[in-house]
């Protein structure tokens, strides 16, 4: 993504190969009033997804930061909930290995096969019956620790 | 990356949960160092730039400048640094202002460790003689810890507990305190140079086995 240079100031190179960037963000489409949609964490299409590399040996600590409420520009809300299992890591060297996890909660994450991983993100939106048309938005945020 | 990205700097202290991944850990429990009031470096390193937006595929070196004041002593010292990025524009939904259109939009957070040392570094952690004395229907142990190192100083010491269960009752009598097993409740401490460790542990199955390397005081 971008290179970091020391002056005065060590960061740990391992540490530095640490690459994170958000690929495609979470979609619930449109909706219809009264009616809940989930989206899995495995889906392809409409998941949120990260990508996180590092080295294989390292490890890292996955943050999720959820928001509860969706608002549109005039700042009417949209509830928004998640399961145990809304959250997935996906390695991709690994093919179709994917495990979830509660997003509610951090992740340690051990590189021991592939450097490379997805983490993806899905939810539930509960539209109100009577819920005002509009573009709801929000924002996850993932934190990523570097630990080793 | 394949958009624009808008990307922050900013240095901090650890969170606690963090700063545990950088205390040693003494089963059953985790003594961390406290880096809540010493050994920041975040103050005096800054990054340059602080803030801006990334094209497609370009790069952008940031440098860290430290500013160490003169008057610190020697030891090590850490920040965390924090690169904040997101997408420079959310995605657009469809233009139907008559649907209930839902779409949640990706920022990445990611912390990288910054040391800067000054001086030789060393560290080592030390136990002298445990002691336990009677109390109640539990035995307190006194276990004190003498850190020893030039990265430390005086960072407090902090213990934490597996278990806080509160005690049950048990007859003192039943077996003194040559207990085998034990399930464990800590006190809370914080020192700073030679941290006594207050541990209450209470009983939980006797096998009339002398604890072995602790010292009785009544």
């Amino acid at each position: 993504m971008f290179l970091l240079l020391a002056t005065l100031v060590t960061v740990q190179h391992d540490e530095a190969q640490a690459t994170v960037h958000g690929q495609q963000g979470l979609t619930f489409g449109i909706n219809l009033p009264g009616v809940n949609r989930t989206i899995a964490p495995t889906d392809a299409v409409n998941a949120g997804r990260f990508y996180v590399r590092h080295r294989v040996g390292g490890q890292v600590r996955l943050t999720l930061s959820l928001p509860t409420s969706l608002v549109t520009g005039g700042g009417t809300t949209l509830k928004v909930t998640y399961s145990a299992t809304s959250a997935a890591i996906r390695i991709i060297s690994t093919g179709a290995t994917t495990t979830t996890f509660d997003p509610g909660s951090a992740r340690l994450f051990s590189y021991t096969t592939s450097p490379d991983i997805y983490v993806q993100i899905g939810g539930t939106v509960q539209p109100k019956p009577g819920q005002t048309s509009g573009s709801y938005t929000g924002t996850i945020t993932l934190t990523v620790a570097v630990l080793l | 990356m394949t958009s624009l990205q808008s990307i922050t700097l900013l240095l901090l202290l650890g969170a606690p949960s963090a700063a545990a991944a950088q205390g040693a850990s003494i089963a059953p429990h985790a003594v961390v160092i406290d880096d809540s009031t010493t050994g920041s470096a975040a103050l005096w390193i800054t990054a340059y730039p602080r803030r801006f937006t990334l094209p497609p595929l370009a790069r952008q070196t940031v440098r860290l400048l430290a500013h160490r004041p003169q008057e610190i002593t020697g030891g090590e010292y850490w920040a965390r640094l924090a690169i904040t990025t997101r997408a420079a524009s959310a995605p657009a939904l469809v233009s139907d202002t008559s649907a209930i259109q839902v779409g949640l939009t990706l920022e990445v957070r990611t912390l990288l460790p910054i040391y800067h040392r000054k001086g030789t570094m060393s560290t080592s952690l030390s136990f002298d003689g445990a002691t336990a004395a009677r109390l109640a229907d539990s035995v307190a142990y006194r276990l004190p810890i003498r850190a020893s190192s030039s990265a430390w100083r005086s960072r407090p010491l902090r213990s934490h507990s597996r278990s806080p269960s509160p005690p049950t009752a048990l007859s003192p009598t039943a077996c003194g305190f040559e207990c085998a097993r034990w399930q464990d409740r800590i006190t809370e401490t914080e020192a700073t140079a030679v941290p006594p460790l207050a541990v209450t542990r209470r009983r939980a199955r006797c096998r009339g086995v002398h604890h072995p390397g602790v010292r009785q005081s009544r």
